[in-house]
């Protein structure tokens, strides 16, 4: 199959499950009705970790299409910026505080974990290096 | 949504968002390794201005159509990938730059989704 072809193909099957996965997250954050969490919010510092890992531990002997398959297709689908912009746009402003905390935390949330899925990374790959 | 309504809607979740990942994939082969800054910025604020036009126009459009539309756009844009890139400068210790990576896509992202609804009420003369 040519090189193109399967990193393609591997990015479309990633986003699919990103796509639904982020969607089936955010129903079961619905149903629990924690206040000010939804999934949007979760998948996106969750996936910001995930990615600060996969960054730091997938070398250049993984397949390419793995790693485009996991990293742009998976993880940057199961993330999502336009739905925090959405948020910030239009909710209405009776709900600024909450509005503001949310952004915070999603920021600040997603900047840490991140940080420490990159720090968590780089160790595993340190130890795998050192044996 | 339910996961009844999930289910349903799950072929065009697939379909909107792997649509939207591999347009995300093409801009940054597009733009090439060297500028893929600016490949993430054109695709969180076209993504963005994306999701504003589909909010104004989604009352009209069944849900299943609106699910696709928005699944793509949260195929094209990236937080996570925002993220890990606004790390790597702070670790780098460019606090600056940082920050205004951060700006620039949250504060940009939101201006771009309010156009897009704008634009749509300009278009139809609401």
């Amino acid at each position: 199959m040519n090189h193109n072809v399967r990193v393609g193909a591997a990015i479309a099957v990633g986003a699919v499950l990103g796509a639904l996965g982020r969607e089936a997250l955010n129903v079961m954050m619905m149903s629990l009705a924690l206040p000010g969490i939804d999934g949007v919010i979760v998948a996106n510092i969750a996936g910001a970790g995930a990615l600060g890992f996969a960054t730091a531990t997938l070398g250049p002997t993984t397949p390419e299409w793995f790693r485009q398959g996991l990293t742009t297709g998976f993880l940057g689908t199961f993330t999502t910026l336009s739905a925090l912009s959405g948020f910030i746009a239009f909710t209405p402003s009776d709900f600024a505080s909450e509005l503001w905390v949310y952004v915070a935390g999603s920021i600040a949330g997603g900047v840490v974990v991140a940080w420490a899925g990159a720090r968590a990374g780089e160790a595993v790959r340190d130890s795998r290096h050192a044996s | 949504m339910n996961f009844v309504e999930f289910w349903l809607l799950a072929p065009s979740i697939a379909l909107g968002g792997a649509t939207g990942a591999l347009t995300r994939w093409g801009t940054f082969r597009a733009w090439g390794e060297s500028r893929a800054a600016a490949a993430l910025l054109s695709v969180n604020l076209a993504g963005s201005f994306a999701l504003g036009v589909f909010y104004a126009v989604s009352p009209g459009l069944p849900s299943v159509v609106v699910a696709g539309l928005v699944a793509f756009t949260g195929g094209l844009t990236t937080f996570s990938t925002l993220m890990v890139a606004c790390v790597r400068d702070a670790r780098a210790r460019k606090w600056g730059r940082a920050a205004i990576l951060l700006v620039v896509h949250v504060g940009g992202g939101t201006v771009c989704a309010l156009l897009g609804a704008y634009a749509v009420m300009l278009a139809i003369g609401a």
